[in-house]
């Protein structure tokens, strides 16, 4: 839509008795290249373009969403959104700003990189995994690319519009023995374009995928009980993820009703834990230019050495809270309204060394490789499965297990950070919540968590 | 739009054909003693399936306002896709259009209704927080091609319920979801009462001992499972090696109590669907019989290429559940005698494996002792196989509930499922 079409919608609404009132354009496409059975197998497409309108008088909130964009529709909907709200106008008429317009810094765009060499890569990927072992019976290889242009206008007179690119490729290797079957998955993502592949070890990081996948056809399975853990750097993060990222949300801490609510300032994790949500690293996963809400995205320190300082902010749980905006309003496309979500979430790195982690354990678990997991923020009670692992036996590593899970409470769990390596990694996800799926990355160097428990047989 | 996209198709020689999917919802969502927030959409998707020279592309979108960019990229798109394959298109079938208006409804006495919840309040004051979700889901699909035009609606009402309990500052969450035809508060009151005496003993819950013990996994943790491996019926997963069915085809793989079938004719059961995503008719079927795995499920290219005919599943299954047997759910608990009941699993995402099989996860429940519900555990792990877990099967319960338009369980009675715990 255009300026002027905006204004008109914006100041409609804002002749009712409205405090906020905002417009969220999006126009996206996803492919994903899919390689299957050694072929490129399918090209999926979708393309979302639609608009959401938010309106708020203090704390009633209406939310509503179309892909009808025609002026008659949109009119519609502005009336069926402001019907219930009196014509007690509490706002002037708005004029937007000049559009301020942001790109997500590319090298390689998703078409400057040819279909023929998307093609020749998911190839490679394929060969060097089957050359492996004839073990492997399966490699599913995807290239996912984004790209999606938002425009975000409200009554602030903020009209902004950024324009995203991101780039994923994901690889899933199956091994197979007397009709047992085992996988491995690891995926790599950055918000930019195909310079990804400059980041990626192809060679080592799909043998290593291969190898696992072979490994666990033979693997013990993993022990269970409460014991200690020594987590992996790059997606072990998830711990801190689920255990307390979900739990600082406006979402559940404007409520009260979150495990960490009220306890700014306090001590909530051991010395060792600083944990940092940054939108705006450079080109990461998670990273935009600005939140879905308009706002720059920020570095939000959220505990520093074990003390709680801060939480996520968005525009309309600030008025619940009166704590300043974050950068954190997000949402996985214009059919959901935006909340406080995570971006890129890392615990910073300190000093301890990894084989004093091992030496310091007689009995416990070496995750290497972690799967997602769930938390409920208002117990603090999470999980999170682990895809590799081994077991340390007399200050040892020895044997690999084949994963289970890792269960445990928030604030237990943050106390119980032992031990923080400095080999701090990233590894990319989508995360789920209330306004839907969103590209998070997850970081943290290798941790040794004093005492978990493990899921096993 | 859609007839210009039909022209300029034949006009380049692909094959095309359009299934349509309208959504209109009205969601409600209350926070205690007020209205939160009030959602309204409508939305359209395409679902653009094409066959041009022996490839298949779909295109997914909303915007159909320019063809040409379509067609465009659909022709692009095969030429970089390397398998030839074939399909087929929907042609008239016998079926009768099923097409209903979207019911009015009294939006303000169902919010009226969701807060009129917050009186609970002073029964119990331990409850701090009582968040209620209703949507109205008003969906329209049609199928458009060259030969047909086939059109089916539903208008389905669901509910989600969340309480939190306060005591001594510790809190404690409970949670439902109720998915039906018709919108009737006295079944949410139910089930908000339920929950309610539910989360009140949970504030107390502990971990549990490790061990093998006969297991009630009741029927919406049930079908949380179930619908984690829909796909696993799927002719092409099986094939790719992408399901724990792979090579199992026409052999046992669960304990003969188990019949699973899909059920998508059923006029009283939400997910009612007459024809698929490519316009094959849908039609009742076992997938699992007395625990044989017989039927695989094909879309319409799976199909030609193992010589078979589509299963009418195209774009996934409706109604499928798990043949309830003839024990109330208070006679699972009595036969069980001493075990766990197992009331809340999380983590299916990752924790239950679509390839292998494996479940690694998070639950709560209560403990039984001599028949009894004793007392309430949470920080539990149930660690299993999906094959392991249906194998052990002592009886189903008959308290068949629907819980998506996928489908829903009944509660099962299970016999030595490891529960890792604490102590």
């Amino acid at each position: 839509m255009n300026k002027v079409t905006l204004e008109s919608i914006i100041n409609k609404i804002l002749s009712k008795e409205v405090d906020f009132c905002e417009t969220y354009e999006e126009d996206s496409t996803t492919k994903v290249y899919k390689l299957l059975n050694s072929k490129l197998d399918k090209i999926n497409y979708n393309h979302l373009k639609g608009i959401g309108i938010r309106i708020a008088n203090n704390n009633d909130i209406v939310y509503g969403y179309s892909n009808k964009l025609d002026d008659n529709s949109i009119n519609n909907l502005a009336d069926n959104l402001t019907k219930n709200f009196s014509d007690n106008r509490k706002l002037s008429n708005i004029t937007l700003n000049d559009l301020k317009t942001y790109k997500t810094n590319v090298k390689i765009n998703h078409n400057e990189f040819s279909d023929d060499k998307k093609r020749e890569f998911l190839y490679k990927i394929d060969k060097i995994a089957r050359s492996y072992s004839d073990k492997i019976v399966q490699v599913d290889v995807s290239f996912y690319e984004y790209d999606g242009k938002v425009t975000i206008a409200n009554n602030s007179s903020n009209y902004v519009e950024d324009n995203r690119i991101l780039t994923r490729l994901i690889i899933n290797i199956v091994a197979e023995s007397n009709d047992k079957q085992t996988n491995s998955m690891k995926t790599f993502g950055l918000s930019g374009g195909y310079e990804l592949l400059d980041t990626i070890d192809i060679e080592k990081e799909v043998k290593s995928l291969a190898e696992s996948a072979v490994k666990k056809l033979t693997a013990k399975s993993c022990p269970s009980g409460e014991m200690p853990v020594i987590i992996g750097p790059g997606f072990g993060a998830v711990i801190f993820h689920e255990a307390c990222g979900h739990s600082m949300e406006a979402t559940t801490v404007a409520l009260g009703t979150s495990v960490l609510s009220g306890k700014l300032g306090e001590k909530v994790a051991s010395d060792k834990v600083t944990i940092i949500d940054d939108g705006t690293l450079d080109n990461y996963w998670g990273t935009t230019n600005v939140d879905d809400e308009g706002n720059p995205t920020k570095k939000n320190v959220l505990i520093e050495n074990g003390i709680l300082k801060g939480y996520l902010i968005d525009e309309l749980n600030n008025r619940k809270m009166s704590m300043n905006i974050t950068g954190s309003g997000r949402r996985e496309n214009y059919k959901y309204a935006p909340t406080s979500r995570m971006n890129n979430t890392y615990l910073a790195p300190s000093t301890d060394k990894i084989e004093d982690m091992i030496k310091s354990i007689d009995y416990g678990i070496y995750a290497t490789n972690m799967g997602g997991g769930s938390v409920d923020p208002v117990t603090g009670d999470f999980n999170f499965s682990v895809n590799e692992a081994y077991l340390i036996e007399n200050g040892k590593v020895t044997d690999m297990v084949l994963g289970g899970s890792l269960i445990g409470n928030t604030l237990d769990i943050l106390k119980n950070v032992e031990m923080v390596s400095d080999d701090l990694g990233f590894d990319t996800g989508f995360c789920g919540s209330k306004s839907g799926s969103v590209p998070v990355t997850i970081g943290e160097p290798t941790i040794k968590v004093s005492k978990i428990l493990v899921g096993g047989n | 739009m859609i007839d210009e996209l039909l022209k300029l198709s034949s006009s380049k020689n692909i094959k095309l054909e359009v299934f349509i999917d309208e959504d209109e919802t009205i969601d409600i969502e209350t926070m205690n003693d007020k209205l939160e927030k009030y959602e309204t959409s409508s939305v359209s998707t395409y679902h653009i399936k094409s066959l041009y020279n022996n490839k298949i592309v779909i295109i997914n979108t909303e915007d159909i306002s320019d063809p040409e960019t379509i067609i465009n990229n659909i022709i692009d798109f095969s030429n970089t896709l390397d398998k030839e394959e074939e399909t087929t298109f929907a042609h008239n079938i016998d079926i009768r259009n099923n097409i209903k208006e979207k019911e009015n409804k009294d939006y303000k006495k169902i919010i009226n209704d969701l807060i009129s919840l917050n009186k609970y309040k002073e029964k119990y004051p331990n409850i701090d927080n009582i968040n209620m979700y209703y949507t109205d889901k008003y969906n329209k699909v049609s199928i458009i091609n060259k030969d047909v035009n086939l059109i089916d609606t539903s208008n389905i009402n669901y509910i989600y319920g969340e309480i939190v309990w306060r005591e001594n500052n510790i809190n404690q969450t409970g949670w439902f979801n109720l998915i039906s035809l018709e919108y009737d508060f006295s079944k949410i009151e139910e089930k908000f009462i339920e929950i309610v005496n539910d989360v009140k003993n949970k504030i107390r819950a502990v971990s549990y001992k490790t061990n093998k013990y006969n297991v009630i996994i009741k029927n919406s943790e049930v079908f949380k499972i179930l619908n984690r491996y829909k796909d696993m019926y799927d002719a092409e997963q099986i094939r790719n090696k992408l399901s724990p069915l792979t090579k199992v085809y026409n052999k046992q793989v669960f304990s003969d109590k188990i019949t699973i079938v899909e059920d998508p004719l059923n006029e009283s059961l939400v997910g009612r669907r007459i024809f698929d995503i490519e316009g094959n008719a849908t039609y009742y079927k076992e997938l699992i019989k007395d625990g044989k795995f017989i039927t695989k499920l094909y879309n319409n290219k799976n199909a030609i290429l193992e010589n078979t005919n589509p299963t009418g599943t195209s774009g996934g299954v409706r109604n499928m559940y798990i043949v309830p047997g003839s024990n109330s759910y208070e006679e699972l608990v009595k036969e069980m005698n001493n075990g766990i009941i197992i009331d809340s699993l999380e983590g299916l995402h990752a924790g239950a494996n679509t390839i292998t099989g494996e479940l690694s996860l998070q639950a709560t429940g209560y403990e039984v002792k001599e028949g009894k519900i004793s007392k309430a555990l949470k920080l539990i792990i149930m660690q299993t196989t999906l094959k392991e877990l249906f194998n052990n099967v002592i009886c189903v319960g008959n308290d068949l509930e629907m819980f998506s338009v996928t489908g829903g369980s009944p509660s099962i009675l299970f016999k030595d499922v490891t529960i890792v715990g604490k102590e």
